[in-house]
């Protein structure tokens, strides 16, 4: 007993000077040379990726548009207004893009400071909407918002956690450097539990996607940030087998509507009317459109077929517009805006800002996957919305912030040609 | 040591590792391509028809039904445009379920008082089919209707609800939202009950049900055009956003061969059969003798298309109220109802009698056996069975004329035995009584051997007996006429046919009916010695009611005793017209008349107004005999203009009676008007006054007056007589039909018919 509370105390202690953790030197982490060092950060940012998030902005809220018309035209939810998803995404569209570009001119090294406190704001609040979840009117089962008091907003932690995630390992892999080194596996192992503790507090909200979304995002990164490479190794072929054992067997291991769209997308009846109807309705979207499509703004299933085409699965109508064409243009402007993160990432000047930038586009490219997975009934429908695409303010606000990020830390990478010299 | 230098971070380390994420990375983005290829460019084909399948709703546009035309274009069965109001049960569904409630009680509210049907019944059916998009609020709705039903649309439900704060809010959506107009067909028969046997009709869906609606159902249906639209999952609106339509292609028109104003000659005259006779139904057909073409077919009692249901008839309603059991009752009203939609003309079987004797007679004589000279001694025995004439004294030595004449049974049973088995039965399958007539309309009667006729191998000489005058076997009215009019034909035995032409929807013939010559039955010669005989019959014999003077009819009446019902029996007659030239051939058929029964007073006079009307109408001149000429009338020459006092002396010479009305010294109208026939010594009123009324008198009952007496009476009432029916030298005629009712006020000088009719020399086997 009194041996923990020596340990326990000696921890609050090495906390406190800041400068050792187990015993283990904190690396000095600050500004790196050649970069800014007040609050502001100098040198222009990375046009490449700018011009790919603008491209990729564009294309989606024009697609939104052209999804969301019809259905926004025939519910009451919208006052029959044809325009109102339209207009709420252009304008957060609009106060997103100058977020980022504000974002883009804060000094990256700033962020640094703010991560372990961010981490423990994404802890709280994932405990908070396990306790008090906000109910959204027509989907009273989900239970993934917090309402703000006073403005009323609902805000979904996950989204907010994520990004927590990711500038807490950034931080962690920088500032605890040493004690991977010294614990090698046993701080791996540490790590990952991190990761999964985040995960399964996703999963208690009943959001499976953004519970494998966060995991992955985590694992990713530990797997950068230079974890043991063997758990990785065995990670796999225990997911595998996981995987293995659950399509074999979904209502016994899971609960409820998981092991039925699990179900469904084994069986793929695509007369069925009941839980594979959206995923059913997204391929028969996918399918008329072909090579070519049917062309901007001629979808025949978002009329009311695709329920809520302007959501997850407006992958649906692009390619049903847009065709086989359209589709691989965008996956591809996807992939060359995580490749150019990457760019950024490991010309970064900080293994902060490296995992940082990695950490956020591999976000943005799980998460296109994982949709376009969805979309095409590779993966059984859990809810994963398309970056750029998909309907909705905050994550659109949130995703624009972290594209600022990204070009804030571009600012100071090597990758900019005129700080090379 | 070799452990912590393998976990060293280093900026390589993580780039490294970089590249092992963008491979994983890269290598799912292929996944996704990988599936697009498969979903978009393999199986694409298969998810395009689901997604078609889907959300095309494909409505059919109701193509029109073909028109219906008599030979002269005259229409006898027409498509109009109506309209159908259906309801989206399932948009009452979208908002919430105050205002829902509301909305479906405002919409069945109007609707039920616009289109008259029942409010409970439409709100019932909404709540009940609230997943459906479509169901049929009133199908046939007329335009006034269908405009409120419009302007009804274009006007809002509005409602004050409670908005997700809590405040309120007015709420409006348009009845379009939840009713809609499409186009829909119905037919109208213009004639109404006019041949409606042999049209038929069409039940719910616009399908033949009956007759020719039937027979040529797939003729005058046309292809359904087609509505595709977004059959999307709320509004019926999205349709003006992407349709597409594919027209209908209306059906085929039908010309028929029946001619309107013959059909009608035969209707009425049947008609008044049947109100007269009492009988249970009573049927006719006339045909074209060259073609088999026919030129009407009725059957008595029939029914009006326009609301084929309905039972129209007195007698039959009155025996439905007479019923008290509901269940009795609903079956009797069944079968009422398959009885006046019944083709009797072709689906009833009955035994032909005497009518039959020409058969034999044509047989006989095609075989060259003699006939002029055959002895009746009032009885014949065949084995065991004894027959008798009708004239129990016996015929004595009859002539070939003479037997046909007195259609004398122990006569025509000689010939049979002549004839002998097979020879009669060869000529009884020869004049197709063992087959259909191929008709082409539906439901006729099957003949079946050993049913409806013997069969061969199993004929006896008594079955042969009772078959050589027409009993112990059974035909249909078709089938007798057919054969008839062989006879009419030079031998020729025609398929009958009722259809023309088709013509499509711009009236360009698609194909034509040509007539077809089934065989020759017998010689040229020998029909035109049977048609002497039944010239004969007519003038003479027990056919006399079927006179029409000038025009040379020749015929056959027949009766037979119904086994099915004792006491009843079949009147019959079949003729053919002019003798000379045949043009027309007929058949009565008269079931179960009530007091006078036979072919004869019964059937033959009804044949003969249609012959005498259908004559004329095709223009055919009539030849008078001397003494038909004595009795022919004379055209009213023209009085008007003349001198009053001129007029009475010119008349005198003229044998016309004058009669001057008014104070005047010119003639300033008059009537019967100038050129129009009237009996020689007939009577014309001239007025003179121009502000005279017209002189009017009453008419009287001319019914069972000899024709002595009748023109007499009209003499002296002031009205021209018009003596029609039988042969003007037979004895013991008598009025049964006058053109003009008793009692009503006609004008004096007025001409009016009055059909006679023997009741002796009449009876036949």
């Amino acid at each position: 007993m009194g041996g923990y509370l020596k340990k326990f105390t000696k921890f609050m202690e090495e906390m406190y000077s800041r400068k050792v953790l187990f015993g283990v030197p904190l690396v000095k982490a600050g500004p790196k040379e050649g970069e800014s060092k007040g609050l502001f950060a100098k040198g222009g940012f990375d046009i490449i990726f700018l011009i790919l998030v603008c491209v990729l902005l564009t294309i989606g809220i024009i697609m939104m548009f052209s999804a969301s018309y019809i259905s926004a035209k025939y519910s009451y939810k919208t006052n029959y207004d044809a325009l109102y998803y339209f207009k709420r995404q252009a304008i957060f569209a609009v106060l997103g893009v100058a977020l980022m570009l504000a974002v883009s001119k804060i000094n990256y090294n700033m962020f640094r400071d703010v991560a372990p406190y961010l981490f423990g704001i994404s802890l709280i609040l994932l405990l908070l909407v396990l306790i008090h979840p906000a109910t959204i009117e027509g989907k009273d089962n989900i239970k993934r918002w917090l309402q703000i008091p006073i403005i009323k907003m609902n805000i979904q932690p996950s989204e907010i956690a994520k990004f927590g995630l990711i500038m807490f390992l950034a931080w962690s892999f920088e500032r605890h450097q040493k004690l991977l080194e010294v614990y090698g596996t046993k701080a791996s192992i540490a790590y990952i539990g991190i990761v999964g503790m985040f995960a399964l507090l996703v999963y208690m909200e009943d959001h499976l996607s953004g519970a494998i979304l966060m995991a992955g995002i985590g694992v990713i990164i530990c797997f950068l940030g230079g974890t043991d490479w063997r758990i990785y190794a065995i990670g796999i072929v225990v997911v595998a087998l996981a995987v293995i054992i659950v399509i074999s067997a979904p209502e016994k291991i899971i609960k409820g509507y998981m092991a039925e769209r699990i179900n469904s997308w084994l069986v793929k009846d695509y007369e069925d009317t009941g839980s594979r109807w959206q995923t059913n309705q997204s391929l028969f979207a996918l399918g008329s459109g072909g090579f070519f499509g049917l062309g901007l703004g001629n979808s025949k299933q978002k009329y009311l077929y695709l329920p809520e085409p302007q959501n997850d699965f407006i992958f649906a109508i692009v390619g049903e517009e847009l065709g086989f064409l359209g589709c691989t243009i965008i996956i591809i402007l996807f992939g060359l805006l995580v490749f150019r993160g990457f760019q950024i990432a490991m010309k970064s000047r900080s293994t902060f800002g490296r995992l940082l930038v990695m950490g956020i586009v591999t976000q943005i490219g799980l998460q296109v996957i994982l949709n376009i997975m969805v979309v095409t009934d590779t993966l059984p429908n859990t809810g994963i919305s398309l970056p750029f695409f998909s309907y909705g303010g905050t994550s659109l606000m949130m995703l624009l912030f972290e594209m600022g990020v990204v070009l804030s830390v571009s600012r100071s990478s090597r990758i900019n040609k005129n700080l090379k010299a | 040591m070799a452990q912590k230098k393998r976990t060293r971070i280093t900026r390589k380390e993580i780039n490294t590792r970089s590249i092992v994420v963008l491979l994983v990375l890269t290598f799912l983005f292929l996944i996704n391509v990988g599936s697009l290829v498969n979903v978009q460019l393999i199986k694409n084909d298969t998810f395009k028809t689901y997604a078609e399948k889907n959300q095309l709703e494909d409505k059919a546009i109701s193509a029109r039904r073909g028109t219906i035309y008599d030979c002269n274009m005259n229409v006898l069965a027409q498509s109009a445009s109506v309209w159908r109001v259906y309801v989206n049960p399932n948009n009452f569904t979208l908002n919430s379920d105050e205002f829902n409630t509301y909305a479906i009680e405002c919409v069945c509210q109007n609707l039920s008082q616009i289109l008259e049907i029942d409010k409970d019944a439409l709100k019932e059916k909404i709540t009940k089919y609230k997943d459906l998009k479509y169901i049929v609020a009133k199908g046939k709705v007329e335009k006034t209707q269908k405009d409120k039903v419009s302007e009804l649309l274009t006007t809002p439900i509005t409602m004050t609800v409670k908005n997700s704060k809590g405040k309120d809010e007015e709420k409006s959506v348009y009845y379009s939202y939840y009713i809609g107009i499409e186009s829909d067909i119905k037919r109208y028969y213009p004639d109404g009950n006019l041949a409606s046997t042999l049209l038929g009709f069409t039940g719910s869906e616009d399908e033949g049900r009956y007759g020719i609606e039937f027979a040529y159902d797939n003729v005058l249906t046309g292809t359904d055009g087609r509505m595709i639209y977004s059959n999307s999952a709320m509004n019926k609106n999205t349709a003006l956003e992407f349709e597409s339509t594919y027209d209908a292609v209306p059906g085929s028109n039908i010309v028929l061969t029946i001619d309107e104003t013959i059909q009608r000659y035969l209707d009425d005259a049947l008609e008044q059969c049947y109100i007269d006779s009492y009988c249970e139904t009573c049927y006719g057909i006339v045909m074209d003798v060259k073609t088999g073409a026919i030129l009407a077919m009725s059957a008595k009692n029939d029914y009006d298309p326009n609301s084929p249901s309905e039972i129209k008839d007195e007698r039959l309603l009155k025996n439905l109220i007479e019923i008290k059991d509901a269940k009795e009752r609903e079956n009797y009203e069944v079968e009422a109802r398959a009885q006046q939609w019944s083709n009797n003309a072709i689906s009833d079987v009955y035994e032909p009698g005497s009518v039959f004797k020409l058969i034999t007679l044509s047989a006989a004589i095609e075989e060259g056996e003699q006939l002029e000279s055959l002895v009746c001694g009032g009885h014949i025995q065949i084995e065991d069975r004894l027959y008798y004439c009708h004239n129990r004294g016996g015929c004595g030595n009859e002539t070939l004329n003479q037997g046909l004449a007195n259609s004398c049974n122990p006569y025509y049973i000689t010939m049979g035995q002549r004839l002998g088995i097979n020879r009669f039965n060869k000529y009884f399958e020869a004049f197709g009584f063992t087959e259909k007539t191929g008709i082409d309309l539906p439901a006729e009667a099957n003949p079946v051997a050993g049913v409806t006729y013997h069969k061969f191998d199993e004929m006896s000489r008594v079955n042969l007996a009772s078959s050589s005058f027409g009993q112990s076997f059974a035909v249909t009215a078709i089938q007798m006429l057919t054969a008839v009019n062989a006879i009419g034909n030079g031998g020729k035995l025609m398929q009958p046919y009722v259809v023309a032409k088709t013509l499509d929807s711009n009236n360009n013939v698609i194909s034509k009916t040509t007539p077809v010559v089934k065989r020759q039955v017998i010689s040229e010669s020998t029909s035109k010695r049977v048609l002497e005989a039944m010239v004969e019959t007519v003038k003479t014999g027990t056919a006399k009611n079927a006179y029409v003077a000038g025009y040379n009819v020749a015929g056959k009446t027949g009766t037979s005793d119904k086994l099915t019902k004792k006491g009843q029996c079949i009147a019959s007659f079949a003729g053919i017209a002019p003798a000379d030239n045949p043009e027309i051939s007929i058949i009565i058929v008269v079931d179960e008349p009530q007091g006078a029964v036979g072919g004869g007073a019964v059937a033959a006079p009804v044949a003969a107004e249609v012959i005498e009307n259908t004559l004329t109408y095709l223009n055919f001149k009539r030849n008078y005999n001397n003494d038909e000429l004595a009795k022919q009338n004379i055209a009213v020459p023209n009085f008007v203009g003349s001198d009053a006092s001129s007029v009475l002396s010119s008349a005198n010479e003229s044998g016309l009676t004058i009669k001057v009305i008014g104070e005047g010294k010119t003639v300033i109208s008059q009537c019967p008007a100038y050129g129009q026939f009237i009996p020689q010594g007939g009577i014309v009123a001239v007025y003179t006054q121009e502000d005279s009324d017209k002189y009017m008198i009453t008419v009287p009952d001319f019914t069972g007056m000899t024709v002595a007496t009748a023109t007499t009476t009209a003499a002296q009432y002031g009205l021209n007589i018009k003596i029609s029916g039988n042969s003007l030298q037979s004895a013991g005629l008598t009025a049964y039909r006058q053109s003009i009712e008793k009692n009503t006020k006609t004008e004096y000088g007025s001409t009016v018919t009055v059909y006679f009719k023997t009741n002796t020399g009449i009876t036949d086997g």
